[in-house]
This record gives C-alpha cells, sequence and structure tokens, in this order.
C-alpha cells in the first residue's frame, strides 16, 4: 500500500476527471489491464472502502518518470472526492491489481480493442503496448453522446486507428458500437483477429456473443462491486461456466467464452 | 528508555503476544496480507469460515457499501477444511501468529466431524464457532438463534474438541446475555461478538435488493456503538473472556472494546480499505499505554468508569 501525491488533476465534460499521481510503486510495474484500489485515507469511515480504478496511462516525459493516471468517472461520492483532489494531495492506493490483458497471442493479428464510456480507462496502455510492438490496433469507442467521449485523442497520438460511435449520432456512427464492429469480425479471418473489451456488462455481453458467433478470440475486463481487491473479501464474484471467480484476483480480464453473462450482470453499476 | 508495556493477554489459556486479532471473513486464510506485513505482529487472526466441504457462495451481487458500513452475503464461500487443512496450514508454519480457525456446519455432526479433523493441527489454536453467519440458512445461523441448540452445539464441540473452543454470537437476537450463557454453561473457553447485523438496501430505480440474497450482513464503523454496548453487556454477564468485534478501524476504536469489558478485538471491515489497519493498532495500543502510564493492557479491560459523580453527602457538605 501507498501515499501517492496528486501531481496533476484534469476535468473533462461528461463527469469524467484524469488523476496523475506519482507512484514509483505501482507506475513502474502495472501492465496493460491492471487496476489500483484508491482512496482518501486509509481508515476513512464514509466512504468506507476504496474504489477500483483501472490503470489508464503511465505518461513517460523526459524526467517525470513513475506517474500513472487514473480516469475517473463520477458516479456517487468516492469518485466525486477523488475528482475533487488536487496538486499536493494524497492518495492511498493498493495496486497493480488483477491479471491484465493477455497479449501473448497477440502477435501477427489485428487487435481490436471495443470501448464503452468510461471503459476506455482500461484499454489505453494495451493499446500502446500492441502498437509499440508493431501489431495493427484498431479502437472502436461507443458513448451516449460525444462530451461522453475521452481519451480520444491519446489513443490518436498513438496513431492507430480509431472509429467512434454515440447512441445519440453527436459523434461518429449513430449506435451502438457493436454495429462498427461486426464490419471488422467479417472483415478477416477469425485467427487473424482478437477482441479485447472493456465497458458496460451489456456492452461486453454483445461484443462477446458477437466475437463468439465470429470465432474470434475475446477477452472482457470486467467491473464489479469490490471491497479489497486482493482476494479476501470475495464480494467480486463473477459467473463463469466452471465456478465463481473473483474479479481481483482471477480477473478482471476473463476469456469472454467463460463469462456467463445473465447472473455477470446481476452487481451492475451499483459501485460508486 | 521508557519502562516496557505488556501488551500480552491470555485468552482460554491460551497466551496472545497482543489483544489484536482479525475477524473471520475479513482476512482470507492469513497468506494473502503476508504481502503487506508480517502477520506474526498479530496476536492471531481467525480464518475464513471453514465447512466439511467446499463451498462456492453465493451468486453475483454480494457485497454494497453503505454509509460508514457495507453490506455482505457472500455465503460462506471457503476452501473447505480439507483443502485449509492440506494448502494453507502448513504454508501459515513460518508465521508467529495463533491462528484460529472459525467453522461451521448445518448439522451439529459437522461441526463435530471438522473438530476432529483439526484436533490434530498443532498450528491451529483455537476454534471459533460460527454460529451466527446471517446470510445461509445452513451457515449455522439456526444454532445461533435458538439457546437450546447453541448449549447443545457448543457442547458437543467442546466434548471433542482437544483446542479452546470460542463461540461467535450473533446480534440479531433480542438478549445476548442468554446466549452467551448459554455457551459459558456448554463449556465454552471465550466469546467473541458480533458477527453482523442483519440489514437490506434497495435498489429504487430497478426496484430490485442491492444483494443478491436479499438480506445481508451490516459491518463496519455504523455498528461500532451497537457492537460496544452488546460486548459491554455480555461481559458483566458470562466469567469467560469476551472479545469485542464490530467496526473496529483505529486504535481508539479497539480501547472502547476494552474498555468496555473485552479482553481482546478484531479487526474486521477494515482490513479491507486499510490491510495494514489491525498493524496500526498494536502499535498505537502500545503508545496508548505508554502515554497512560499502563504497564499492562490486562488493566484496561472493563475499566469503564460508570459512577464517577459523587454523591452528595452530609460529611461532603460538611467539609465545604
Amino acid at each position: 500500500m501507498v501515499q501517492a501525491p496528486v501531481v496533476g488533476s484534469t476535468g473533462y465534460p461528461g463527469f469524467n476527471h484524469l488523476l496523475a499521481l506519482r507512484s514509483p510503486e505501482i507506475a513502474d510495474c502495472a501492465k496493460p489491464g491492471q487496476f489500483v484500489m484508491a482512496g482518501l485515507m486509509d481508515c476513512a469511515s464514509d466512504p468506507l472502502l476504496k474504489r477500483a480504478l483501472a490503470v489508464y496511462s503511465i505518461p513517460r516525459p523526459a524526467g517525470d518518470g513513475s506517474i500513472l493516471t487514473l480516469l475517473i468517472k463520477v458516479v456517487g461520492p468516492g469518485t466525486r472526492l477523488l475528482a475533487a483532489l488536487r496538486e499536493g494531495d494524497q492518495v492511498s492506493m493498493i495496486g497493480p491489481l488483477g491479471n491484465g490483458f493477455d497479449t501473448s497471442r497477440a502477435k501477427g493479428r489485428v487487435s481490436v480493442l471495443v470501448a464503452g464510456g468510461v471503459g476506455i480507462a482500461s484499454v489505453f496502455l494495451l493499446a500502446r503496448e500492441l502498437s509499440a510492438a508493431g501489431e495493427e490496433v484498431h479502437l472502436l469507442y461507443g458513448a451516449r453522446r460525444a462530451r461522453d467521449l475521452v481519451g480520444l485523442e491519446d489513443f490518436q497520438d498513438l496513431g492507430i486507428q480509431v472509429q467512434v460511435a454515440t447512441e445519440d449520432g453527436s459523434r461518429g456512427s449513430r449506435g451502438l458500437v457493436t454495429r462498427i464492429l461486426e464490419p471488422y469480425l467479417r472483415r478477416y479471418p477469425a485467427q487473424r483477429l482478437a477482441v479485447y473489451t472493456c465497458g458496460p456488462n451489456p456492452m461486453m455481453r454483445a461484443v462477446s456473443r458477437l466475437a463468439s458467433t465470429h470465432a474470434v478470440d475475446c477477452q472482457v475486463s470486467v467491473e464489479t462491486p469490490m471491497a479489497c481487491g486482493f482476494g479476501v473479501c470475495l464480494g467480486c464474484s463473477v459467473t463463469t461456466v466452471r465456478s465463481y471467480r473473483l474479479a481481483c484476483t482471477h480477473g478482471p480480464v476473463f476469456d469472454a467464452r467463460d463469462v456467463v453473462w445473465d447472473t455477470a450482470t446481476e452487481g451492475e453499476g451499483i459501485h460508486a | 528508555m521508557p519502562d516496557p508495556v505488556s501488551l500480552a493477554v491470555k485468552i482460554s489459556g491460551i497466551r496472545f503476544k497482543n489483544p489484536v486479532l482479525t475477524a473471520s471473513g475479513t482476512f482470507g486464510y492469513g497468506l494473502e496480507f503476508t504481502r503487506f506485513f508480517d502477520i506474526s505482529r498479530l496476536g492471531g487472526f481467525c480464518t475464513k469460515g471453514l465447512s466439511l466441504l467446499p463451498r462456492p457462495g453465493n451468486p453475483p451481487g454480494r457485497i454494497f457499501e453503505t454509509p460508514s458500513g457495507m453490506l455482505n452475503a457472500i455465503g460462506l464461500e471457503n476452501v473447505g477444511v480439507e483443502a485449509f487443512i492440506s494448502d494453507k496450514l502448513p504454508r501459515l508454519e513460518p508465521y508467529g501468529t495463533h491462528v484460529i480457525a472459525n467453522i461451521f456446519g448445518k448439522s451439529i455432526g459437522e461441526f463435530t466431524a471438522i473438530t476432529d479433523r483439526l484436533n490434530p493441527c498443532p498450528k491451529v489454536s483455537a476454534l471459533e464457532l460460527n454460529i451466527s453467519c446471517p446470510n445461509i440458512t445452513e451457515g449455522g445461523i439456526e444454532f445461533g438463534h435458538d439457546p437450546d441448540l447453541t448449549f447443545q452445539v457448543v457442547q458437543a464441540v467442546t466434548r471433542v474438541s482437544a483446542k479452546p473452543v470460542w463461540v461467535k454470537l450473533s446480534p440479531n437476537v433480542t438478549d445476548i446475555r442468554i446466549f452467551a450463557r448459554a455457551c459459558q454453561e456448554a463449556g465454552a473457553d471465550a466469546i467473541s461478538l458480533v458477527n453482523t447485523f442483519v440489514g437490506m438496501s434497495v435498489d429504487v430505480h430497478r426496484r430490485r435488493p442491492m444483494i443478491s440474497n436479499v438480506t445481508a450482513g451490516l459491518s463496519g464503523p455504523a455498528i461500532r456503538p451497537l457492537a460496544v454496548r452488546l460486548v459491554h453487556q455480555v461481559a458483566a454477564s458470562v466469567e469467560i473472556p469476551v472479545i469485542g468485534i464490530g467496526g473496529i478501524a483505529t486504535t481508539r476504536d479497539a480501547l472502547e472494546f476494552l474498555i468496555a469489558g473485552a479482553r481482546a478485538v478484531q479487526l474486521g471491515t477494515a482490513n479491507f480499505s486499510d490491510p495494514l489497519a489491525s498493524l496500526k493498532v498494536v502499535q498505537g495500543l502500545e503508545e496508548y499505554c505508554r502515554s497512560h502510564g499502563i504497564r499492562d493492557i490486562s488493566q484496561i479491560s472493563g475499566s469503564l468508569r460508570t459512577r464517577e459523580r459523587p454523591v452528595p453527602s452530609r460529611a461532603a457538605s460538611g467539609d465545604a
């Protein structure tokens, strides 16, 4: 567990916020798809629990290493307090946690990253790693409306191809992100593709089904309520074809074929 | 050099280096915390509740945060007593802390069968009977809500156990003292309290319970005053030691329970947000004793001063 000073704090439209923290312990070893538990103090009582947040980026400007950023969507009191932090404040963090994405079979494949809303936070490091390795990477990014899209420029800076879908049509294609995913699944042979997705459960369920229909490998990064983040509260269970698994230690990334979505969505969206 | 302070306490014939333990269900099997600190610094810890066979637990929708607390209905997911003995216990050998095996069964026969399996394990210092989990019907709660059944299960276990037997009580009863006395009469060596308060929370948009099990156990600072009162009440009504549990996160919280009558304390929910919370309480108790001139922490237990106000008397007024 570390106390990390806030070194930057930026607000975005759509109740999104980017918090930059100096933490060599976490920034120097976090892998794509891993997360941290972050809170204001060690023994705060209200809010009581730390919040599980994906490591969004590990910026590498010269002479300013060991910084990580967290993309926070303000949905309740815990995230509101984190978003209100300013330079010099401290964040108590545990991490990096979780398994992260498996990129061992990404070589030579076209990687299609499908993100919904703040789920974008889980896939930036993945996009950076894959594109640095010379792989072809596409980002398909869906949101309700244009102002809910965050971080687009970061992905564009990587030089990867970005496509956007908004439900109200205020930017990119009108409709759900699965609509822009399907053409990819048709365009390439299944064994040349790998899908990685993070977003709301209904979106990931739809992405998983599409990938499964086209026999394409798909990894999903799930979000569940979580009290500890390191495997002791047993609160973050995910229903898989074999058994209940923990999002914190077995996940948060699962093979889409293993996840049983009907019950995995039950606790959806209740952690703020 | 300041005078040495003794934090050691004796409970059920066992000497604990300090009165700080961690509560079942919040500390895994101990091993999960070795990445954060040397668990040998603790007086002891209580394992996740162990059943005769492994249990998968409840469907997702297991936890929900509430003001200064959280609801949980994990459903006693655990590896089972056999896997605990073969996989977990050997890895706990290097740690000089007391392992309290928390056990539960759906029948007296299951309680005694688990006890039999743990009897030959020297690394297990004591048993803590969970007769108070509110979240599964076969979780022993029927034993914890009927004083006669409490007596029967405690007596059955104490008869076969080679180790001291603690009983963890449910707060969800009308008069907890009746259950505490039943435990004492049945031969229990100590009582730990409280388990979670049964509660419920509703998602008003979807009109669904926040927890898949509908009802769940409330823990955290929200329950602390309720727990302190129950510990105070029980400590005054039994001879055997009482271990205080309920929303303890800081040294001050732990002291509340000790002063109210507990011989030791267990930290629970605090371990989730601060894995070092229990260690900080160990350090904090030592500082408290030092700064208050207390040589032995046992002096604090039950030291609550309740009738401080002088009663006016003729002599007193005559002096004035």
